[in-house]
């Protein structure tokens, strides 16, 4: 009894020290981001003081305010100096920035004939927030899902890395035809092999995601061609000068990867393990159990891909019911391109289903040829 | 349209065909969840109080997804508890993280589309607590979802074993996490490469600097969604294993004893007695 106690206190404090660890490497990276200034060419100020008035009459739908803000420069040639610049937001803050004391502000100084300093406003620094998020993912996947966190961890940054590269070099027509292809299978082979090892498992989860991807990519081309007036022109953040709907079809079929890869690799494992403890379990029972772990994956990925895509397209559409657009407008100019790559992930993780219970039973299911 | 519709047509006729009964009813839930957006955009977009909207039709989803897709017990009530304390907690993080990154309203990019000065003219919403809206919504599916998984893995290990400490019944809950996890938040991440595509080939058409992509506003619009959800899916597992061991102990073990007792011989009654005189030593 008290070995054990003396256990759980030891696992106790070993979870305790991991905690303050954990908080102390994040805490660390936020304050050293914050004072980075150095490590940039452009240059940084930190403001220290901001006294707002109101600049418009009473009435306005969307009142101006107008800020007299003090600051000191952290970096380059007139470091430590102080500035003074004004700015104005609008109440909504919607192409406007409200300034409060401690933020960090890239700008460009230029010296007048008077010798005042005058201070224009580029971008709010804004990578020590991205440094918390990232650190807060990374360190609380390693914390919680230890061995499989870190695999997944790098399997992201190889996903990623190897992105960049593919578009970096390869930025040529013929290639973003085919891009939907070089990206799925790297990106499979990559997560999967990282997850998973060298293990039968893994092939079948890798065999059946191929083959998905096939099926909802012709079922993409087969909707689309029902649909002939996508204007792509309207995306958010396009480039005119590429070739819009193959970028579309790319980027589909790659948020559809995950949730499928997702799925087969369930189902391959699951069913190795059940056909691992009983080899000669009938073929019934084996699709059985495939159909029941199949309605529980269902609904849960459906529900998580309808709410990411749903809550990244909030804030335009709010926008465009406010000012009056009608439905049909919306519908065809902005929800389509949200509302397509969930439909076409949605069909894609039920599928799945089928497909690698199908591969999975083809590669595990031994029992019949053996008895021959 | 055409192609929505059709293809919506086509996820119902499958999730018919291969989830059968259940297929249908998470069809069902994703029906409903889709009017409540409809429903609950429509009324942000028409001046109503956005804190509002986003509180009511988040215990909506909650509770549509939650009871009506897998029932009214301790399974989901559970998940319920974790994901109200995860809501609270990360929803004020996200306050304040919106509010000194500056990251709501138009980017950089946005403002630069034809619509983007029709858009932004003569606006009484407040942009910032529409962001937030769509903050909590897109970590909404992890959360529920991931929290579910872990409950209702626990509660067959707890249903095996029903006289497990509660510590140890946590640990537990804390292992079954780390399968379900990394499947999670694979799937967040590709969806949000896929979205994020476009904007890598902004930046490299229009040859940003490392620098001012680090630091821009569409850069980390677009990840925060999808690293908040990872977050929040990552978190929601050691709450769930901790609301399951804390009201499992309560609740369960005493129900257990009472519908026992009428099945069970008598020297199973004892011998589970003394179990439970060490269990409260």
């Amino acid at each position: 009894m008290t070995e054990n106690r003396k256990k759980g206190n030891k696992a106790y404090q070993k979870y305790l020290a991991f905690i303050i660890l954990w908080i102390a490497i994040m805490v660390a990276g936020f304050i050293f981001a914050k004072k980075d200034a150095f490590l940039y060419k452009h240059t940084i100020v930190q403001i220290t003081d901001v006294k707002t008035k109101l600049n418009s009459k009473a009435g306005q739908t969307d009142p101006d305010y107008w800020q007299e803000i003090t600051a000191v420069v952290l970096n380059n040639k007139y470091k430590n100096k102080t500035v003074t610049f004004t700015n104005t937001y609008t109440k909504s803050l919607v192409t406007s920035e409200k300034y409060a004391k401690n933020d960090q502000i890239f700008v460009q100084i230029k010296q007048s004939e008077d010798k005042k300093l005058l201070v224009s406003l580029i971008e709010v620094k804004r990578d020590a927030y991205l440094f918390l998020l990232v650190s807060f993912l990374f360190l609380s996947l390693v914390f919680l899902a230890k061995r499989q966190g870190v695999f997944t961890i790098l399997s992201l940054i190889a996903n990623v890395t190897f992105f960049f590269f593919c578009f970096h070099y390869m930025q040529r027509k013929i290639f973003f035809t085919f891009a939907w292809m070089i990206l799925a299978v790297c990106f499979c082979v990559i997560t999967l092999l990282l997850s998973g090892g060298f293990r039968k498992k893994t092939f079948g989860a890798l065999f059946s995601s191929f083959v998905c991807v096939g099926i909802m990519a012709v079922l993409y081309q087969f909707s689309i061609y029902q649909n002939h007036q996508i204007s792509y022109e309207l995306m958010p953040d396009m480039v005119n000068s590429l070739p819009l709907r193959d970028i579309y079809r790319t980027s589909v079929m790659i948020g559809l990867l995950g949730a499928v890869m997702d799925v087969s690799i369930t189902i391959n494992a699951s069913v190795g393990e059940i056909i691992a403890t009983n080899p000669c379990i009938s073929l019934k029972e084996v699709v059985n159990s495939i159909q029941e772990i199949g309605y529980d994956i269902m609904g849960t990925m459906v529900n998580i891909l309808f709410f990411s895509y749903i809550g990244s397209s909030l804030p335009l559409l709010v926008l465009k019911i406010y000012h009056n657009y009608d439905v049909i407008s919306i519908f065809q100019n902005t929800l389509i391109f949200d509302a397509g790559r969930f439909l076409i992930g949605a069909i894609g993780i039920v599928i799945a289903i089928p497909i690698s219970g199908f591969f999975a039973v083809l590669l595990f299911y031994q029992c019949r040829r053996k008895s021959l | 349209m055409k192609m929505l519709a059709y293809l919506t047509m086509l996820l119902f006729f499958l999730m018919s065909a291969i989830g059968g009964e259940r297929g249908i009813k998470s069809f069902f839930t994703l029906f409903i969840n889709g009017i409540i957006a409809f429903i609950s955009i429509y009324l942000m977009g028409f001046k109503a109080s956005t804190m509002v909207v986003m509180v009511i039709s988040t215990i909506l989803f909650s509770v549509v997804t939650i009871f009506f897709q897998n029932g009214w017990n301790l399974k989901t009530k559970t998940s319920m508890i974790a994901c109200a304390c995860i809501l609270l907690l990360l929803g004020s993080c996200i306050f304040s993280f919106l509010w000194n990154a500056h990251i709501s309203g138009f980017n950089e990019i946005d403002l630069q589309n034809a619509d983007a000065s029709y858009m932004s003219s003569d606006l009484s919403l407040s942009m910032f607590q529409i962001m937030l809206v769509s903050f909590i919504w897109s970590m909404l599916g992890a959360l529920v979802d991931t929290s579910i998984a872990v409950s209702s893995a626990m509660y067959e290990v707890y249903q095996q074993e029903p006289y497990m400490k509660r510590q140890k019944l946590f640990y537990k809950g804390l292992k079954l996490g780390e399968d379900i996890i990394g499947t999670m938040i694979n799937t967040l991440i590709f969806v949000g490469l896929g979205e994020s595509m476009m904007l890598i080939f902004y930046y490299q058409n229009y040859q940003y600097e490392w620098y001012r992509m680090l630091n821009s506003k569409s850069l980390l619009q677009d990840l925060s969604g999808v690293l908040f959800s990872c977050i929040s899916c990552s978190l929601i597992i050691p709450m769930t294993a901790l609301v399951f061991a804390v009201l499992a102990k309560h609740i369960e073990s005493r129900k257990h004893i009472e519908s026992r007792k009428h099945i069970e011989s008598r020297e199973h009654i004892e011998s589970r007695n003394e179990k439970n005189s060490s269990i409260s030593e």
